[in-house]
Protein backbone atom coordinates (compact mmCIF):
# COMPACT_ATOMS: atom_id res chain seq x y z
CA UNK A 1 0.00 0.00 0.00
CA UNK A 2 1.32 3.56 -0.97
CA UNK A 3 0.71 6.73 1.04
CA UNK A 4 -1.71 7.63 -0.74
CA UNK A 5 -3.80 4.61 -0.34
CA UNK A 6 -3.10 4.63 3.49
CA UNK A 7 -4.51 8.09 3.57
CA UNK A 8 -7.87 7.11 1.59
CA UNK A 9 -8.70 4.61 4.19
CA UNK A 10 -8.59 7.03 6.92
CA UNK A 11 -10.69 9.14 4.76
CA UNK A 12 -13.24 6.42 4.11
CA UNK A 13 -13.39 5.32 7.71
CA UNK A 14 -14.38 9.07 8.39
CA UNK A 15 -16.84 8.74 5.88
CA UNK A 16 -15.34 11.18 3.38
CA UNK A 17 -15.30 8.93 0.34
CA UNK A 18 -18.54 8.19 -1.91
CA UNK A 19 -20.20 5.26 -2.58
CA UNK A 20 -17.93 4.39 -6.04
CA UNK A 21 -15.11 5.84 -4.20
CA UNK A 22 -15.18 3.13 -1.43
CA UNK A 23 -15.77 0.36 -3.76
CA UNK A 24 -13.19 1.05 -5.78
CA UNK A 25 -10.50 1.59 -2.78
CA UNK A 26 -12.01 -1.87 -1.27
CA UNK A 27 -11.70 -3.58 -4.53
CA UNK A 28 -8.13 -2.53 -4.64
CA UNK A 29 -7.68 -3.62 -0.81
CA UNK A 30 -9.65 -7.06 -1.49
CA UNK A 31 -6.42 -9.29 -2.15
CA UNK A 32 -3.99 -7.81 -0.42
CA UNK A 33 -3.96 -9.74 3.19
CA UNK A 34 -1.88 -6.79 4.21
CA UNK A 35 -4.03 -4.03 3.19
CA UNK A 36 -7.19 -5.48 4.79
CA UNK A 37 -4.61 -6.07 7.99
CA UNK A 38 -4.06 -2.67 7.72
CA UNK A 39 -7.86 -1.27 7.66
CA UNK A 40 -8.65 -3.81 10.35
CA UNK A 41 -6.08 -2.09 12.32
CA UNK A 42 -6.93 1.88 11.52
CA UNK A 43 -10.71 0.89 12.05
CA UNK A 44 -10.22 -0.17 15.51
CA UNK A 45 -7.77 2.69 16.35
CA UNK A 46 -10.43 5.10 15.30
CA UNK A 47 -12.82 3.43 17.34
CA UNK A 48 -10.73 3.62 20.28
CA UNK A 49 -10.24 7.43 19.46
CA UNK A 50 -14.11 7.67 19.26
CA UNK A 51 -14.74 5.73 22.50
CA UNK A 52 -11.62 7.23 24.50
CA UNK A 53 -12.89 10.59 23.40
CA UNK A 54 -16.57 9.88 24.57
CA UNK A 55 -15.67 8.22 27.75
CA UNK A 56 -13.05 11.65 28.69
CA UNK A 57 -16.27 13.92 27.75
CA UNK A 58 -18.23 11.66 29.99
CA UNK A 59 -15.70 12.09 32.51
CA UNK A 60 -15.17 16.01 32.38
CA UNK A 61 -19.30 15.84 32.25
CA UNK A 62 -19.24 14.01 35.35
CA UNK A 63 -16.88 16.51 36.91
CA UNK A 64 -18.50 19.34 35.89
CA UNK A 65 -21.80 18.46 36.96
CA UNK A 66 -20.17 17.21 40.47
CA UNK A 67 -18.60 20.70 40.59
CA UNK A 68 -21.99 22.46 40.00
CA UNK A 69 -23.36 20.51 42.47
CA UNK A 70 -21.44 22.47 45.12
CA UNK A 71 -22.35 25.56 43.76
CA UNK A 72 -25.47 27.42 45.52
CA UNK A 73 -26.59 28.39 42.10
CA UNK A 74 -27.32 25.19 41.07
CA UNK A 75 -29.18 23.23 44.37
CA UNK A 76 -31.95 23.06 42.81
CA UNK A 77 -31.08 20.19 40.22
CA UNK A 78 -33.20 17.03 40.41
CA UNK A 79 -31.56 14.60 43.17
CA UNK A 80 -31.77 12.10 41.01
CA UNK A 81 -29.29 13.81 38.77
CA UNK A 82 -26.80 14.50 41.86
CA UNK A 83 -26.77 10.94 43.13
CA UNK A 84 -25.86 9.64 39.25
CA UNK A 85 -23.19 12.24 39.10
CA UNK A 86 -21.38 12.03 42.24
CA UNK A 87 -17.88 10.71 41.17
CA UNK A 88 -16.23 10.87 37.93
CA UNK A 89 -15.98 6.96 38.10
CA UNK A 90 -19.17 6.03 38.66
CA UNK A 91 -20.13 8.27 35.80
CA UNK A 92 -18.13 6.15 33.54
CA UNK A 93 -19.05 2.52 34.86
CA UNK A 94 -22.82 3.66 34.38
CA UNK A 95 -21.21 4.84 30.50
CA UNK A 96 -19.65 1.26 30.18
CA UNK A 97 -22.93 -0.33 31.35
CA UNK A 98 -25.22 1.93 29.66
CA UNK A 99 -22.51 0.78 26.41
CA UNK A 100 -23.70 -2.82 26.83
CA UNK A 101 -27.16 -2.17 26.63
CA UNK A 102 -27.08 0.72 23.99
CA UNK A 103 -23.85 1.27 22.80
CA UNK A 104 -23.12 4.57 21.97
CA UNK A 105 -26.58 5.64 20.74
CA UNK A 106 -26.50 8.37 23.60
CA UNK A 107 -24.02 10.01 21.86
CA UNK A 108 -24.32 10.34 18.71
CA UNK A 109 -24.09 13.12 16.87
CA UNK A 110 -24.97 14.13 13.13
CA UNK A 111 -22.65 14.62 10.69
CA UNK A 112 -23.61 16.95 8.04
CA UNK A 113 -24.01 15.24 4.42
CA UNK A 114 -23.16 17.88 2.55
CA UNK A 115 -22.46 15.16 -0.50
CA UNK A 116 -19.31 16.20 -1.17
CA UNK A 117 -16.35 13.93 -1.39
CA UNK A 118 -12.48 14.17 -1.10
CA UNK A 119 -10.13 11.63 -2.42
CA UNK A 120 -6.30 12.16 -1.66
CA UNK A 121 -4.64 11.90 -4.86
CA UNK A 122 -1.07 12.89 -4.02
CA UNK A 123 0.07 13.40 -0.49
CA UNK A 124 4.04 14.93 -1.02
CA UNK A 125 6.45 16.52 1.71
CA UNK A 126 9.63 15.01 -0.33
CA UNK A 127 10.62 12.92 2.35
CA UNK A 128 11.93 9.98 -0.13
CA UNK A 129 16.15 10.89 -0.53
CA UNK A 130 15.68 8.89 -3.43
CA UNK A 131 13.64 10.83 -5.45
CA UNK A 132 13.93 10.91 -8.76
CA UNK A 133 13.68 14.99 -10.52
CA UNK A 134 13.31 14.88 -13.85
CA UNK A 135 16.22 17.40 -15.74
CA UNK A 136 13.31 19.44 -17.71
CA UNK A 137 9.13 19.57 -18.02
CA UNK A 138 8.53 15.98 -17.56
CA UNK A 139 7.17 13.93 -20.17
CA UNK A 140 5.51 11.23 -18.15
CA UNK A 141 3.15 11.47 -15.04
CA UNK A 142 4.39 11.00 -12.08
CA UNK A 143 7.88 13.05 -11.42
CA UNK A 144 8.50 16.24 -10.46
CA UNK A 145 11.14 18.94 -12.21
CA UNK A 146 12.38 22.16 -10.86
CA UNK A 147 14.28 24.97 -12.13
CA UNK A 148 17.65 23.53 -11.04
CA UNK A 149 15.93 21.59 -8.25
CA UNK A 150 17.01 19.51 -5.67
CA UNK A 151 15.70 18.08 -2.70
CA UNK A 152 17.10 18.95 0.52
CA UNK A 153 17.02 18.55 3.89
CA UNK A 154 16.15 21.46 6.44
CA UNK A 155 15.59 21.83 9.94
CA UNK A 156 12.51 23.44 9.96
CA UNK A 157 10.83 21.89 6.81
CA UNK A 158 7.02 22.71 6.66
CA UNK A 159 6.55 19.11 7.05
CA UNK A 160 9.32 15.96 7.48
CA UNK A 161 12.53 16.99 7.30
CA UNK A 162 12.94 17.46 3.58
CA UNK A 163 11.76 19.55 0.88
CA UNK A 164 12.04 20.38 -2.81
CA UNK A 165 14.59 23.21 -3.63
CA UNK A 166 14.37 25.21 -6.89
CA UNK A 167 16.08 28.26 -8.43
CA UNK A 168 17.60 30.25 -8.96
CA UNK A 169 16.85 31.05 -12.48
CA UNK A 170 18.62 34.74 -13.42
CA UNK A 171 17.68 35.21 -16.68
CA UNK A 172 13.62 34.89 -16.05
CA UNK A 173 10.83 36.30 -14.21
CA UNK A 174 9.78 32.80 -12.84
CA UNK A 175 11.13 30.12 -11.19
CA UNK A 176 9.51 26.64 -12.09
CA UNK A 177 8.63 23.11 -10.05
CA UNK A 178 6.32 20.85 -12.26
CA UNK A 179 4.75 17.55 -12.27
CA UNK A 180 1.89 15.96 -14.75
CA UNK A 181 -1.05 13.43 -12.72
CA UNK A 182 -2.54 10.76 -14.33
CA UNK A 183 -6.10 11.89 -13.62
CA UNK A 184 -7.51 8.92 -15.99
CA UNK A 185 -8.39 6.27 -12.92
CA UNK A 186 -9.93 8.75 -10.46
CA UNK A 187 -13.56 7.94 -9.87
CA UNK A 188 -15.82 9.85 -12.38
CA UNK A 189 -18.46 12.02 -11.67
CA UNK A 190 -22.25 10.32 -11.43
CA UNK A 191 -25.03 12.15 -12.87
CA UNK A 192 -25.73 15.38 -11.10
CA UNK A 193 -22.21 15.95 -10.19
CA UNK A 194 -19.23 17.35 -10.96
CA UNK A 195 -15.16 17.02 -9.91
CA UNK A 196 -12.57 19.45 -9.17
CA UNK A 197 -8.65 19.14 -8.29
CA UNK A 198 -7.76 21.34 -4.91
CA UNK A 199 -4.02 21.64 -4.65
CA UNK A 200 -2.54 22.95 -1.68
CA UNK A 201 1.21 23.39 -1.27
CA UNK A 202 3.56 25.10 1.49
CA UNK A 203 5.98 27.55 -0.27
CA UNK A 204 9.07 30.10 0.80
CA UNK A 205 12.05 31.82 -0.20
CA UNK A 206 15.20 29.10 0.50
CA UNK A 207 17.24 32.61 1.78
CA UNK A 208 16.03 34.93 4.68
CA UNK A 209 15.01 37.32 1.83
CA UNK A 210 13.04 40.53 3.42
CA UNK A 211 11.35 41.97 0.10
CA UNK A 212 8.17 40.57 -1.33
CA UNK A 213 7.70 37.23 -3.20
CA UNK A 214 5.23 36.30 -6.13
CA UNK A 215 3.89 33.14 -6.18
CA UNK A 216 1.70 31.03 -9.27
CA UNK A 217 0.08 28.42 -9.00
CA UNK A 218 -1.39 26.90 -12.11
CA UNK A 219 -3.71 23.26 -13.00
CA UNK A 220 -4.49 22.34 -16.43
CA UNK A 221 -6.41 19.38 -17.53
CA UNK A 222 -5.76 17.67 -20.73
CA UNK A 223 -6.85 15.37 -22.66
CA UNK A 224 -3.88 13.89 -24.28
CA UNK A 225 -0.89 11.42 -22.95
CA UNK A 226 1.61 13.35 -21.33
CA UNK A 227 4.15 13.53 -24.26
CA UNK A 228 1.58 15.58 -25.78
CA UNK A 229 0.96 17.73 -22.66
CA UNK A 230 4.46 18.83 -22.64
CA UNK A 231 4.03 19.77 -26.17
CA UNK A 232 0.82 21.38 -25.45
CA UNK A 233 2.31 23.48 -22.43
CA UNK A 234 5.47 25.05 -24.84
CA UNK A 235 3.65 25.56 -28.02
CA UNK A 236 2.81 29.20 -27.30
CA UNK A 237 -0.56 30.56 -26.91
CA UNK A 238 -2.29 31.01 -23.97
CA UNK A 239 -2.58 27.30 -21.78
CA UNK A 240 -6.05 28.08 -21.04
CA UNK A 241 -7.33 27.28 -25.01
CA UNK A 242 -5.19 24.13 -25.61
CA UNK A 243 -5.67 22.51 -22.14
CA UNK A 244 -9.80 21.18 -21.08
CA UNK A 245 -9.50 23.27 -18.10
CA UNK A 246 -6.75 25.58 -16.72
CA UNK A 247 -6.41 27.69 -13.46
CA UNK A 248 -3.65 30.37 -12.53
CA UNK A 249 -3.58 32.22 -9.29
CA UNK A 250 -1.14 34.74 -8.19
CA UNK A 251 -0.04 35.88 -4.72
CA UNK A 252 2.14 37.90 -3.06
CA UNK A 253 3.74 37.07 0.29
CA UNK A 254 5.62 39.77 2.52
CA UNK A 255 5.97 37.68 5.24
CA UNK A 256 8.63 35.16 6.04
CA UNK A 257 8.67 31.83 6.11
CA UNK A 258 6.22 28.79 4.98
CA UNK A 259 2.69 30.10 3.58
CA UNK A 260 0.33 28.16 2.16
CA UNK A 261 -1.19 28.23 -1.32
CA UNK A 262 -4.61 26.16 -2.57
CA UNK A 263 -5.68 26.41 -6.16
CA UNK A 264 -9.01 24.92 -7.62
CA UNK A 265 -9.38 23.46 -10.98
CA UNK A 266 -12.77 22.37 -12.84
CA UNK A 267 -11.88 18.54 -14.02
CA UNK A 268 -13.50 17.31 -16.92
CA UNK A 269 -14.53 13.63 -17.19
CA UNK A 270 -12.98 13.57 -20.14
CA UNK A 271 -9.39 14.60 -18.39
CA UNK A 272 -6.70 12.06 -18.54
CA UNK A 273 -3.99 14.51 -17.24
CA UNK A 274 -3.42 17.07 -15.28
CA UNK A 275 -0.20 19.34 -14.69
CA UNK A 276 0.57 21.43 -11.76
CA UNK A 277 3.09 24.18 -11.67
CA UNK A 278 4.52 26.27 -9.28
CA UNK A 279 6.07 29.61 -9.64
CA UNK A 280 8.27 32.02 -8.14
CA UNK A 281 9.47 34.98 -8.38
CA UNK A 282 10.36 38.47 -6.61
CA UNK A 283 7.46 40.77 -6.91
CA UNK A 284 6.65 43.05 -9.52
CA UNK A 285 8.58 42.61 -12.64
CA UNK A 286 11.80 41.21 -10.61
CA UNK A 287 13.55 37.91 -11.68
CA UNK A 288 13.71 35.08 -9.83
CA UNK A 289 17.30 35.33 -8.26
CA UNK A 290 17.00 33.23 -5.51
CA UNK A 291 16.24 29.45 -4.79
CA UNK A 292 13.02 28.73 -3.54
CA UNK A 293 11.58 25.70 -1.36
CA UNK A 294 8.22 24.04 -2.12
CA UNK A 295 6.67 21.30 0.82
CA UNK A 296 3.65 19.53 2.19
CA UNK A 297 2.07 19.45 -0.93
CA UNK A 298 -1.84 17.68 -1.09
CA UNK A 299 -3.61 17.23 -4.47
CA UNK A 300 -6.92 15.91 -3.62
CA UNK A 301 -10.23 15.01 -5.72
CA UNK A 302 -13.08 16.90 -4.75
CA UNK A 303 -16.50 15.28 -5.90
CA UNK A 304 -19.59 17.22 -5.17
CA UNK A 305 -23.57 18.03 -6.49
CA UNK A 306 -23.18 20.28 -10.21
CA UNK A 307 -24.76 23.19 -8.15
CA UNK A 308 -22.77 23.41 -5.61
CA UNK A 309 -21.21 26.90 -5.46
CA UNK B 1 -29.50 -23.36 41.76
CA UNK B 2 -31.25 -22.54 38.32
CA UNK B 3 -31.08 -18.53 39.58
CA UNK B 4 -27.31 -18.81 40.30
CA UNK B 5 -26.57 -20.45 36.96
CA UNK B 6 -28.69 -17.15 35.21
CA UNK B 7 -26.29 -15.11 37.09
CA UNK B 8 -23.02 -16.66 35.93
CA UNK B 9 -24.34 -16.24 32.88
CA UNK B 10 -25.21 -13.21 33.02
CA UNK B 11 -21.73 -12.58 34.57
CA UNK B 12 -20.13 -14.22 31.45
CA UNK B 13 -21.47 -12.70 28.60
CA UNK B 14 -21.21 -9.12 30.22
CA UNK B 15 -17.19 -10.00 30.73
CA UNK B 16 -17.04 -11.41 26.80
CA UNK B 17 -18.82 -8.50 25.37
CA UNK B 18 -17.48 -5.75 27.12
CA UNK B 19 -14.09 -7.34 25.81
CA UNK B 20 -15.43 -8.44 22.23
CA UNK B 21 -17.48 -4.97 21.87
CA UNK B 22 -15.01 -2.47 20.39
CA UNK B 23 -14.03 -4.73 17.91
CA UNK B 24 -17.37 -5.60 17.08
CA UNK B 25 -18.05 -1.39 17.02
CA UNK B 26 -14.90 -1.22 14.81
CA UNK B 27 -16.30 -3.66 12.25
CA UNK B 28 -19.77 -2.59 12.13
CA UNK B 29 -18.48 1.34 11.94
CA UNK B 30 -15.97 0.14 8.93
CA UNK B 31 -19.33 -1.42 7.16
CA UNK B 32 -22.15 0.71 7.88
CA UNK B 33 -20.54 4.38 7.78
CA UNK B 34 -23.05 6.33 8.70
CA UNK B 35 -22.85 6.95 12.19
CA UNK B 36 -26.37 6.79 13.46
CA UNK B 37 -27.14 3.91 11.32
CA UNK B 38 -24.08 2.21 12.61
CA UNK B 39 -24.95 2.60 16.10
CA UNK B 40 -27.86 1.12 15.70
CA UNK B 41 -26.59 -2.07 13.90
CA UNK B 42 -24.32 -2.17 16.97
CA UNK B 43 -27.24 -1.90 19.44
CA UNK B 44 -28.92 -4.83 17.25
CA UNK B 45 -25.91 -6.78 17.59
CA UNK B 46 -26.15 -6.68 21.04
CA UNK B 47 -29.38 -7.64 21.71
CA UNK B 48 -28.75 -10.45 19.25
CA UNK B 49 -25.77 -11.53 21.68
CA UNK B 50 -27.92 -11.14 24.81
CA UNK B 51 -30.89 -13.45 23.37
CA UNK B 52 -28.47 -15.90 21.47
CA UNK B 53 -25.96 -16.57 24.25
CA UNK B 54 -27.48 -19.90 25.09
CA UNK B 55 -26.40 -20.91 21.09
CA UNK B 56 -22.51 -19.92 22.11
CA UNK B 57 -19.87 -22.93 22.21
CA UNK B 58 -17.66 -21.48 24.98
CA UNK B 59 -15.11 -24.05 22.98
CA UNK B 60 -14.94 -21.11 20.19
CA UNK B 61 -13.67 -17.41 20.30
CA UNK B 62 -16.25 -15.31 21.39
CA UNK B 63 -15.25 -12.44 19.07
CA UNK B 64 -15.96 -14.23 16.08
CA UNK B 65 -19.05 -15.46 17.43
CA UNK B 66 -20.14 -12.04 17.87
CA UNK B 67 -18.69 -10.80 14.20
CA UNK B 68 -20.92 -13.37 13.09
CA UNK B 69 -24.12 -12.67 14.10
CA UNK B 70 -22.69 -8.57 13.76
CA UNK B 71 -22.42 -9.47 9.83
CA UNK B 72 -26.03 -10.91 10.07
CA UNK B 73 -27.23 -7.39 11.63
CA UNK B 74 -25.82 -5.55 8.72
CA UNK B 75 -27.13 -7.73 6.34
CA UNK B 76 -30.55 -6.75 7.52
CA UNK B 77 -29.64 -3.43 7.40
CA UNK B 78 -28.56 -3.06 3.82
CA UNK B 79 -31.67 -5.11 3.11
CA UNK B 80 -33.65 -2.60 5.27
CA UNK B 81 -32.35 0.63 3.74
CA UNK B 82 -32.88 -0.64 0.43
CA UNK B 83 -29.54 -1.04 -0.59
CA UNK B 84 -28.79 -4.44 -3.03
CA UNK B 85 -25.60 -5.23 -1.68
CA UNK B 86 -22.83 -4.53 0.59
CA UNK B 87 -19.61 -2.78 -0.29
CA UNK B 88 -17.52 -5.22 1.53
CA UNK B 89 -17.59 -8.81 -0.36
CA UNK B 90 -17.63 -11.95 1.57
CA UNK B 91 -14.02 -12.57 0.85
CA UNK B 92 -13.30 -9.22 2.14
CA UNK B 93 -15.59 -9.46 5.14
CA UNK B 94 -13.87 -12.53 6.30
CA UNK B 95 -10.45 -11.16 6.12
CA UNK B 96 -11.29 -7.91 8.19
CA UNK B 97 -13.17 -10.17 10.73
CA UNK B 98 -9.78 -12.41 11.29
CA UNK B 99 -7.83 -9.44 10.86
CA UNK B 100 -9.45 -7.86 14.06
CA UNK B 101 -9.57 -11.07 15.78
CA UNK B 102 -6.05 -11.24 15.32
CA UNK B 103 -5.66 -7.86 16.92
CA UNK B 104 -8.34 -6.49 19.41
CA UNK B 105 -6.43 -6.83 22.93
CA UNK B 106 -8.94 -4.36 24.37
CA UNK B 107 -7.57 -3.62 27.66
CA UNK B 108 -4.09 -3.18 26.84
CA UNK B 109 -4.74 -1.32 23.77
CA UNK B 110 -6.89 1.32 25.72
CA UNK B 111 -4.27 1.75 27.94
CA UNK B 112 -1.52 2.16 25.58
CA UNK B 113 -3.78 4.31 23.31
CA UNK B 114 -4.49 6.30 26.48
CA UNK B 115 -0.68 6.57 27.23
CA UNK B 116 0.00 7.83 23.41
CA UNK B 117 -2.39 10.28 24.21
CA UNK B 118 -1.28 12.23 27.27
CA UNK B 119 1.80 12.67 25.04
CA UNK B 120 0.95 14.28 22.30
CA UNK B 121 1.06 18.35 21.76
CA UNK B 122 -1.18 20.40 22.52
CA UNK B 123 -2.49 20.80 18.90
CA UNK B 124 -2.81 17.78 17.59
CA UNK B 125 -4.81 16.66 20.57
CA UNK B 126 -7.15 19.43 19.94
CA UNK B 127 -7.50 18.04 16.65
CA UNK B 128 -8.91 14.24 18.03
CA UNK B 129 -11.17 15.87 20.44
CA UNK B 130 -12.46 18.02 18.14
CA UNK B 131 -12.74 15.16 15.68
CA UNK B 132 -13.96 12.49 17.96
CA UNK B 133 -15.91 13.83 20.78
CA UNK B 134 -19.10 14.91 18.30
CA UNK B 135 -18.26 12.91 15.52
CA UNK B 136 -17.58 16.33 13.74
CA UNK B 137 -17.09 16.52 10.15
CA UNK B 138 -13.55 17.62 8.74
CA UNK B 139 -14.95 20.67 8.38
CA UNK B 140 -16.52 21.59 11.15
CA UNK B 141 -12.96 20.78 12.74
CA UNK B 142 -11.56 22.99 10.26
CA UNK B 143 -13.67 25.65 11.13
CA UNK B 144 -12.96 25.15 14.40
CA UNK B 145 -9.19 24.94 14.22
CA UNK B 146 -8.98 28.12 11.93
CA UNK B 147 -7.87 26.06 9.18
CA UNK B 148 -8.75 24.29 6.13
CA UNK B 149 -10.45 20.47 5.74
CA UNK B 150 -7.61 19.60 3.47
CA UNK B 151 -5.27 20.19 6.24
CA UNK B 152 -7.14 18.73 8.68
CA UNK B 153 -7.46 15.60 7.01
CA UNK B 154 -3.51 15.79 6.40
CA UNK B 155 -3.03 16.59 9.72
CA UNK B 156 -5.22 14.17 11.68
CA UNK B 157 -4.08 11.24 9.25
CA UNK B 158 -0.32 12.12 10.72
CA UNK B 159 -1.46 12.54 14.25
CA UNK B 160 -3.20 8.88 13.56
CA UNK B 161 0.02 7.71 12.24
CA UNK B 162 2.08 9.25 15.05
CA UNK B 163 -0.60 7.19 17.59
CA UNK B 164 -0.73 3.97 15.97
CA UNK B 165 3.71 4.01 16.01
CA UNK B 166 2.87 4.64 19.95
CA UNK B 167 -0.20 2.22 20.16
CA UNK B 168 2.56 -0.54 18.70
CA UNK B 169 5.71 0.59 20.86
CA UNK B 170 3.62 0.13 24.02
CA UNK B 171 2.24 -3.28 22.53
CA UNK B 172 5.72 -4.54 21.84
CA UNK B 173 7.13 -3.29 25.08
CA UNK B 174 4.17 -5.00 27.28
CA UNK B 175 4.91 -8.50 25.41
CA UNK B 176 8.60 -8.54 26.38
Amino acid sequence: MNEAERQQVDLYLDGELSDAESEALLTRLEDDSDAVAYLAERSLLHNDLRRSMKRRRLQQWAVATTADEDNPHTRNVAPRTHRLSRTPLAAAVIGLVFGFIATSLVWGVIIPRRGVHVQSVIVESFEDAGMRLAPRFPDVSGVWNGTQGEIVHVDDAAEGRQVLRFGPAEDRRFSYVNRIVDVSRLAQPQDHERRELRLTVAVRPAEDAPSARRYKLRLAAFSEDPAAVKDAWFSGGGISEKALSFASRVRDVTQRGWVTLEIRLPLPPEARNAVISIGATAAEGGTAAIAYEVDDMVLELVTMPADTP
Amino acid sequence: MEQSADINDRERLTRYWLDAEPAVQAYVFAVVREVHDAEDVVQQVALTVARRFDEYDDTRPFLAWALWLARSRIADHFRKTGRDRLVFSPTMLERFERALSENHQVAVRREALEHCLGKLPEKPRRLIELRYENDASMQSVADAMESTAASVRVMLFRVRNQLAECVNAQLAKEAT
